[in-house]
């Protein structure tokens, strides 16, 4: 309703001023026409003097040099960083493997803060978040053992049950640096376990 | 308007008074429909004034122009610049459609005909008897029957002119009108911009929100 009281009221209006409308419009048909002429001669002298019809005039000028400038201090201030190469160090306190796959339940697993995680969910650190300084495992160094306890990453684990050579930096300078090897079962170690008969199964 | 009512009730017969109702719903529809004209063409000169930002946007932003006054004086001298390139091509169509009307009236010695008229580009319409359709209906002189037709269409070689000449200047002189409508919107807008852009208004300021800021120097331009 208000639309439509609007518009009738605008109608009303126009219908109104009609006769001053008609007359700005024809002041301004014949002043374009003026224009017209006037901006005709102008770029035919420009022309044929050897000047751009269509150039722009000195403020443009000035506003388009200002703004070049400022690209090019842009540019100049912000250089692109070189890339820094990644090294990609699992970390990982604790954890047993008792099979060649760790035990995640284990207590004295530690997360580290993650800076990455691949699809697998296998967790990265970046050579940055690293506290202390790293020491590359040289890559003769052959894994051939079962890791100790506390002593293997997940990660290196998982790599070592897949058959993958893996470098693992020394968190420590206390930590040995000792082949890797499955731990040995003694006859004793069996002793407490019992199995149940299949009678008891039965039941 | 009692009085009104009673004579419009009363006295007057049925079929007046459902002509008067046809008049005003036809008046009212009138009033509608030029609103609404009006409202599109407002629209459309809201759209063309945009192109004033452009016009002016580097000049502003950089700082190169300061002044209202001078501000409002480059956009115009840009205005028309752009009303040039975009009214060329119109107006060489009213040119030439001028060129030929002249030619044609000095070859046909038609300087006195009506290029409008119906025995020049009227030709190609047709043409009825309305004076001898009308008729006497309720003391009113008006259409009472359908009209004779007086002449068929066809094309006159006494008016090759007017067939090139009044199309050419219709095209012409619509599309150069829409010009000038653009051309009165930038204007519009560029007036309402140097007096906002470089307006300096305390209405919304607040000491408290805003931190102390050192005072800007007067620009020389501006005295």
């Amino acid at each position: 309703m208000k639309l439509f009281l609007k518009t009738l009221g605008y109608g009303a209006l126009y219908i109104v001023l009609s006769p001053a409308i008609a007359a700005i419009l024809v002041f301004y048909f014949i002043y374009c026409i003026g224009i017209f002429l006037f901006q005709a001669i102008r770029n035919t002298i420009v022309f044929f003097s050897g000047g751009t019809v269509g150039g722009d005039l000195a403020p443009d000028v000035e506003a388009k040099k200002i703004l070049l400038q400022k690209q090019r201090d842009k540019l100049e201030e912000k250089p692109e960083p070189a890339p820094q190469p990644q090294q990609n160090i699992y970390v990982f306190n604790g954890a047993v493997p008792q099979n060649g796959f760790p035990n995640p339940q284990s207590q004295n697993m530690q997360r580290p803060q993650l800076d990455q995680q691949t699809p697998f969910g296998i967790e990265q650190q970046t050579q940055k978040q690293i506290a202390e300084p790293q020491k590359e495992v040289p890559s003769e160094e052959v894994v051939e053992e079962a890791p100790k306890q506390n002593d293997m990453s997940f990660d290196d684990a998982l790599m070592q049950a897949l058959g993958i050579k893996s470098k693992r930096p020394d968190m420590s300078d206390e930590s040995p640096k000792e082949s890797h090897s499955m731990p040995k079962f003694n006859e004793n170690d069996f002793d407490d376990i019992t199995v149940s008969s299949e009678e008891d199964d039965d039941e | 308007m009692n009085n009104l009512f009673i004579i419009y009730d009363k006295v007057m017969p049925e079929d007046a008074r459902r002509l008067i109702i046809y008049a005003l719903l036809i008046l009212v529809l009138f009033i509608i429909i030029v609103g609404a004209i009006g409202a599109l063409v407002r629209h459309i000169m809201k759209e063309q004034g945009k192109q004033a930002d452009g016009l002016v946007h580097d000049v502003v932003v950089t700082g190169v122009i300061t002044s209202e006054k001078k501000l409002f004086w480059f956009g115009v001298k840009k205005n028309q610049r752009l009303f040039f390139k975009e009214a060329w091509i119109p107006f060489l169509i009213m040119l030439v459609s001028s060129l030929i009307l002249l030619i044609f009236c000095i070859t046909n010695n038609a300087w006195g005909k009506n290029p409008f008229g119906m025995d020049q580009f009227g030709t190609i319409f047709h043409h009825f008897d309305w004076d001898g359709a009308k008729g006497e209906f309720f003391g009113m002189w008006i259409v009472v029957r359908w009209p004779e037709v007086i002449s068929e269409p066809h094309f006159s070689a006494d008016a090759w002119g007017s067939y090139i000449f009044v199309p050419g200047i219709l095209v012409g002189g619509i599309w150069f009108l829409v010009d000038v409508q653009a051309y009165i919107a930038r204007d519009w807008k560029l007036y309402k911009l140097s007096k906002r852009v470089f307006n300096k208004t305390l209405d919304d300021y607040n000491p408290n929100d805003a931190p102390a800021q050192e005072a800007n120097p007067e620009n020389p331009e501006n005295e």
